[in-house]
């Protein structure tokens, strides 16, 4: 089982203007978390000190038996799937089969065994019908889907998710909720779109000017329309048609 | 600027392989010396980029025309000279296959004529106008400067290559004097785009001017020794290999080597009329009423007529049976 | 800017025929490179004069549109960009070159025969390179370099670079777009903006460039792509198919077939 546990961290691109200032949360259940807040609250910042992207510059991040050092990185990302907002971003290689291969190969597993891996990944993001064709061809949900499935293919014990629904039409974003669901897997879910967040996670944490504000239940945070319209947030779209 | 196959004959496009494979296998090295993974993204997303902005129609002022982007310039002073070459060549490998820009078989000359030129002696001019640090007159001037020097290059290698694959009857001072000037011109409108970018660069994020960061430049910087010496190298073996492959192809290269050198005088009557003798054997759809009566060389010309549809029916005919017995074989 | 719309359709419609399922795709892509090379390199081969022989040469680009069932209009579109070059070099020949030849009655100079043959050089050349890529991917061209050991730093960029060229393209358009929608006078792109306008792609490529990095180092790139490319299998069709090709070019070489078959059959 994955535990997450940030301790008093704080980070910042330039001296002087802290993004993220004395964190503190730990995630140790098999539960999914949303990370709300307003633009440049600092979400997917938090989200890229999680995989080492960025160096804290105090504090402590520990994930499972690894602290967040240069040595552990390897164990680290491996542990934790980091799907991109923008997944043309993620997706570099030519075919949807060869990307979902890069991290199995990458930690030098046999071709039977990469193969297994990718049909895996294939079937629980439902795509296998995509298996051989060509990234840039692909539709905005799809292409998001097989961003899913090239975290998948590593088998982490947790997801790590910068705004998945964003640019998705309705029905896309609705099969990626069912997908998101369906998966067994703890999640941490950045995102504005708080009906998702609703539907997906069942711990919510709300960040505003890198600060933690909130952290609790979704149902209750995401029914406060006090605490949400302070921090830049609106009642999601399902709260805001039955209060009225 | 981009050669056409048709401009080289075997001998000049792989003499000009084997020197740009050379040039490529020491960046290659070079590159995987300097160890920086982070590279890799770098040089393929850059290649994209100048690929798609060498798209742009920059207006220039004053006429009615436009100009583009220099890529070889402005990769090596992104990404220095080694891997800005290596991207180079990835650009104008799909330039030639997508975009029929360029031919396959002319690459090694393509390759040659733009991206050694631009990359390394881009990058040599960057290093000595910038060599006393950087500020935007010395930035736009080493851009200028590098674009119409390489330019020329570029463009004079052209006229050789193509003269040295005597596929034209363009006297060497004809041909000289029409590329040349022409690039001149392109290469000081490239030249100004390519500074304007790279002066925003400087102005933006210096950080990511190559040679900008100190660590960087230790590595991979360029000597020009080094340089001169591959350009010396490059000569030797061009020479050397052109001047091989001369007696299996001796049409085009004495042909060419007597335009440049100026001694066709050395040809005697006897010569030219062998020569003119050897047009008309190897032409033999179109033989010389000296040779035969104007009868059969009319002749001639039927058969050769009649010759070519027959070919090219029996071909399309038995592409059609072929797909004919295909589609039954799926159907 | 109706060059970079042609451009991005260009590339759509190669990779639309590249990805079709027809016979001529599946033949393995090291024997299409080959031969493709090859073709070009036997047609450039062909002394300035050697028109006649040089016609035989047709048989590879016809066959090869008749049985990828490709159309010629759509390709010969492409000659465009190669034949200006190809055309200065050649149109000068005619002026130089003034050496008399017979064709029946008429006299010709020989410098007319030398344009004819670059020209046909120039198309033959193209109409070969297109049957390439319009029946091989960009990753089976790459995987074949691979296979002729092309350093994997060259392919990998090559891939990435052919990855990205269609975004970048799309970018570049939107903001040749935007621009040209607030300032519709103008032709392209104002001096004034050079560099700030190509300055922010380029900062934006750069920043898409690091991401891409971010996202590779967290599946595990340590600087060394693996494997790349489709795998696929040398049958022996591939290698029959080879062989004939490669047999038609060297007869066609050495042997005026064409005036040969037409000898015969008129008995000349």
């Amino acid at each position: 089982m994955i535990s997450i546990h940030v301790k008093d961290v704080s980070f910042s691109y330039e001296q002087g203007t802290e993004i993220l200032k004395h964190l503190s949360f730990d995630v140790c259940k098999r539960e999914s978390v949303g990370l709300i807040g307003a633009n440049g609250a600092g979400k997917s910042t938090l989200l890229k000190l999680l995989v080492g992207l960025n160096p804290v510059d105090s504090g402590t991040i520990q994930i499972g038996e690894y602290s967040m050092k240069k040595q552990y990185l390897p164990q680290i990302r491996a542990k934790l799937g980091y799907v991109f907002q923008d997944s043309d971003s993620q997706l570099f290689m030519s075919t949807v089969y060869e990307d979902i291969a890069f991290a199995p190969r990458n930690y030098g597993l046999s071709p039977e065994e990469i193969d297994q891996r990718v049909d895996q990944a294939l079937a629980l993001t439902g795509i296998g019908h995509l298996r051989d064709r060509q990234i840039h061809r692909l539709s905005g949900g799809e292409k998001k889907l097989v961003s899913i499935a090239t975290i998948l293919s590593m088998m982490p014990e947790a997801l790590l998710m910068d705004e998945p629904s964003i640019a998705l039409d309705p029905r896309n974003r609705r099969n990626l909720i069912h997908i998101l669901n369906t998966l067994d897997l703890p999640k941490i879910i950045a995102s504005h779109d708080l009906d998702m967040i609703l539907e997906t996670c069942s711990r919510t944490i709300l960040l505003s000017d890198g600060e933690i504000v909130c952290d609790g239940p979704t149902e209750e945070i995401l029914r406060n329309r006090e605490l949400l319209e302070t921090n830049g947030l609106e009642l999601p779209l399902c709260m805001q048609a039955s209060g009225r | 600027m981009h050669m056409a196959d048709a401009l080289v004959t075997p001998a000049v496009a792989g003499t000009m392989y084997v020197c740009s494979a050379a040039v490529a296998a020491y960046s290659v090295k070079k590159v995987r010396l300097e160890n920086e993974p982070k590279k890799i993204p770098l040089m393929g997303v850059m290649g994209a980029f100048v690929f798609a902005t060498q798209m742009i129609n920059f207006t220039i002022p004053g006429t009615g025309s436009s100009g583009h982007l220099c890529g070889g310039m402005l990769l090596s002073s992104l990404l220095g000279p080694y891997a800005g070459f290596l991207t180079m060549i990835g650009v104008l490998l799909i330039q030639c296959l997508f975009f029929a820009d360029g031919g396959l078989l002319a690459l090694g000359c393509n390759v040659w004529n733009m991206a050694f030129y631009g990359c390394f002696i881009g990058a040599l001019i960057w290093q000595a106008v910038t060599k006393k640090g950087y500020s935007k007159r010395r930035i736009a001037a080493a851009s200028v400067l590098g674009c119409v020097l390489t330019l020329q290059m570029g463009a004079f290698s052209v006229t050789l290559e193509t003269l040295a694959s005597g596929i034209t009857e363009l006297p060497f001072g004809v041909f000289v004097a029409t590329m040349q000037p022409i690039h001149l011109a392109i290469g000081a409108v490239e030249g100004l785009i390519t500074a304007a970018v790279l002066v925003f660069i400087y102005e933006a994020r210096p950080e990511l001017l190559y040679g900008k960061n100190a660590a960087v430049s230790a590595g991979g910087k360029l000597s020009f020794g080094k340089t001169l010496a591959v350009l010396a190298i490059a000569a030797v073996v061009i020479g050397g290999g052109l001047s091989l492959v001369a007696s299996e192809y001796p049409d085009g290269l004495e042909w060419s080597m007597e335009q440049v050198a100026g001694t066709t005088e050395l040809q005697a009557d006897g010569e030219a009329y062998e020569a003119a003798a050897a047009v008309q054997n190897a032409t033999a759809v179109l033989p010389d009423y000296a040779f035969q009566s104007s009868d059969t060389a009319a002749g001639t010309v039927v058969s050769g007529i009649v010759g070519s549809v027959i070919v090219v029916a029996v071909c399309v005919g038995a592409c059609y049976v072929f797909r004919f017995f295909r589609r039954k074989q799926t159907a | 800017m109706s060059r970079m719309g042609n451009a991005i359709y260009e590339i759509n419609a190669m990779e639309t025929l590249a990805a079709r399922d027809q016979w001529m795709n599946h033949i393995h892509p090291l024997v299409k490179f080959i031969l493709t090379v090859s073709y070009i390199a036997v047609v450039v081969s062909f002394p300035k004069y050697d028109l006649s022989r040089l016609l035989a040469m047709a048989v590879y680009p016809i066959a090869g549109f008749l049985l990828a069932e490709l159309s010629f209009g759509k390709c010969l579109r492409r000659l465009r960009v190669v034949l200006p070059l190809v055309c200065v070099v050649g149109l000068a020949n005619p002026f130089f070159d003034r050496t008399a030849v017979w064709i029946g009655n008429v006299c010709v100079r020989a410098g007319v025969i030398s344009m004819l043959t670059l020209m046909l050089k120039g198309i033959f050349a193209v109409l070969a390179s297109y049957l390439l890529v319009a029946t091989t991917t960009l990753e089976q061209i790459c995987y074949a370099l691979q296979l002729l050991h092309l350093p994997r730093i060259i392919v990998t960029q090559i891939l990435l670079t052919g990855r990205y060229l269609t975004l970048l393209l799309a970018e570049v358009n939107r903001t040749t777009q935007a621009y040209a929608l607030r300032a519709p006078n103008q032709k392209g792109v104002h001096y004034k903006v050079w560099g700030s306008l190509t300055g922010q792609l380029l900062l934006r490529s750069i920043d898409r460039a690091n991401e891409l990095y971010e996202s590779m180092t967290l599946r595990g790139y340590t600087g060394d792509f693996g494997y790349l490319g489709a795998h696929m299998h040398m049958r022996s069709q591939d290698l029959v198919y080879l062989v004939i090709w490669c047999a038609v070019f060297a007869v066609v070489r050495r042997v005026p077939v064409i005036l040969w078959v037409g000898r015969f059959i008129t008995g000349v």
